[in-house]
């Protein structure tokens, strides 16, 4: 069944506002009684509130940048460590163990680790996210350049290209959508580790402001971060979309023959 | 007549060329023993059962496998791809790079070796020889599975080969689009003068494309029979098949194919 895109657009608006309309009113009618738990106005104005005194922007625009920076750096070195291991077999059979059991291991323990070494600071943030954010760019390239398909690799000794010309022309493009794979995950779980480690212990950012919030029994504001943080996630993660979009002709293609 | 052929109209001379593959860490003969030449400007047809080892014997040509025996190109003993040598593979879709464009795609081989003008024009020359000029800039993926080889072949002429080998490269598009190729083949082949060794299991498009023919049979493979086809250079899908000789060859060809197979099978 094929629906309309704006109509597909609004049926999806129809399940969240029945949601946010059942909350408000089962507090307003006293259905549910806890006393921390606001009503989406309350939410509302709290982040009205937050928003005109320069606090939303000065956070979420703390929480946005290490996020990025952290992800960046994670990609770049993600790409390299995935290019060389997935590029020679004796390095990939004696490290690929290794890299399983690192990218296994849940991060979040390893945060105390950082705050051992790096105390509260914004090196911290950077390194954690970053730390988590590599795993994903390089399992997702390793596995890229290992799925490189042989006939390609022939075509390139065929027309004598060098072994720099294979890697930019052949292996790197064909391993780029399992990269891209990669680089999304990484930008998913860089933002997660950035507020984890605020709301650790950081003294700045949504995470920081979040946890600041409960313990100064301000729900509705700590209920506006989490929005907050909710649509900072939804939106890196589409403007990612977009620009791999905009940058792939196959993709293009397609989205143009929807 | 092989003591009659002057030395420079030789390609490839090859003197009791054997190939090992390793497959599942089990060490298998595929081809034993071969010796043959191949000469300028002529197009050699091998033919075989699927699964006999002509690939690997094209891949051996292409200098893509290691062998034992002497493979001499040009009187030089061949080690790694060879310049001047094409191969154009049976599996167009991984063999382009879905990722550029039709005439990226075959520029791939030239660019950044020569100036970009002459490049420029390498590559309307071939795109255009093919018959692709409308398609410049479309992508594999938008085109169909004849074009797509056609694009292959396109990006082998582009490199100006003395020598262009064929692996099976029609085997998996339709009857039509297939006789298309190999009029265009023929064509090309004309135009450019090309040393051609085209493999295939279809005994009928071997006939019709070769000057001379092979058949490779028996595991592990030996060639087992050889024949020339002087039918010319220009020929016709509907009078040249239906003429006596093309069927004679073909009943020649048949006859030993089956033969190879102890008589129990048709060729597959």
């Amino acid at each position: 069944m094929a629906v309309p895109k704006r109509q597909a657009r609004l049926i999806g608006w129809i399940a969240p506002t029945i949601l946010v309309g059942l909350w408000q009113l089962s507090i307003v009618t006293g259905l549910i009684r806890f006393r921390y738990f606001p009503t989406p106005v309350a939410v509302a104005r709290a982040l009205h509130t937050l928003a005109v005194s320069g606090e939303l922007y000065k956070n979420t625009a703390h929480t946005v940048s290490v996020t990025l920076i952290a992800w960046v750096i994670a990609s770049v070195l993600g790409i390299a460590i995935g290019l060389v291991v997935g590029l020679s077999v004796p390095l990939w059979k004696g490290v690929m163990a290794s890299i399983d059991v690192l990218r296994s291991l849940p991060i979040i323990a390893l945060v105390p680790v950082g705050v051992i070494i790096f105390g509260f600071t914004l090196k911290l943030e950077i390194v954690i996210a970053a730390y988590a954010a590599m795993w994903p760019t390089v399992v997702n390239t390793i596995s890229g350049v290992r799925q490189t398909r042989a006939e390609l690799l022939d075509v390139g000794k065929m027309l004598r290209l060098s072994t720099i010309e294979r890697l930019r022309k052949l292996i790197f493009p064909s391993s780029l959508p399992l990269i891209m794979v990669g680089l999304r995950l990484g930008l998913g779980l860089s933002l997660v580790l950035t507020v984890v480690s605020e709301i650790v212990g950081t003294p700045k950012g949504i995470g920081n402001a979040l946890i600041s919030a409960e313990q100064a029994l301000h729900p509705g504001q700590m209920f506006a971060y989490i929005l907050v943080v909710g649509l900072v996630g939804y939106l890196l993660n589409g403007v990612f979309l977009y620009l791999a979009h905009f940058f792939s002709p196959e993709e293009r293609s397609r989205g143009m023959a929807k | 007549m092989p003591e009659l052929i002057k030395q420079d109209e030789v390609v490839y001379q090859v003197l009791d060329l054997s190939v090992n593959l390793r497959r599942r860490g089990q060490e298998r003969v595929i081809l034993e023993s071969l010796s043959f030449d191949v000469l300028k400007k002529e197009c050699l047809s091998i033919v075989g059962p699927s699964g006999t080892g002509k690939t690997t014997l094209l891949r051996a040509l292409a200098g893509l496998v290691p062998y034992s025996g002497s493979v001499k190109f040009h009187g030089e003993t061949l080690n790694g791809p060879a310049s001047d040598v094409v191969l154009v593979f049976q599996d167009y879709v991984n063999a382009l790079l879905r990722w550029r464009t039709v005439q990226k795609n075959v520029a791939l081989g030239i660019e950044g070796r020569i100036p970009k003008e002459q490049c420029q024009e390498r590559i309307d020359e071939a795109i255009e020889t093919v018959g692709l000029q409308n398609y410049r800039d479309s992508y594999p993926w938008e085109l169909s599975g004849g074009m797509q080889q056609r694009v292959q072949i396109a990006r082998a002429l582009a490199m100006k080969p003395k020598v262009l080998l064929f692996d099976e490269p029609f085997g998996s598009l339709d009857a039509m689009t297939r006789e298309g190729l190999q009029d265009e083949l023929l064509r090309v082949r004309s135009v450019f003068q090309t040393t051609c060794v085209f493999i295939t299991h279809d005994i009928d498009e071997a006939v019709y494309l070769g000057d001379r023919l092979m058949l490779l049979s028996g595991s592990p493979a030996s060639l087992t029979f050889e024949l020339d086809i002087p039918l010319g250079a220009s020929r016709n899908q509907i009078l040249t098949k239906e003429s006596g000789e093309f069927l004679g060859y073909r009943h020649q060809v048949y006859e030993q194919m089956r033969k190879a197979h102890g008589g129990s099978q048709a060729t597959g």
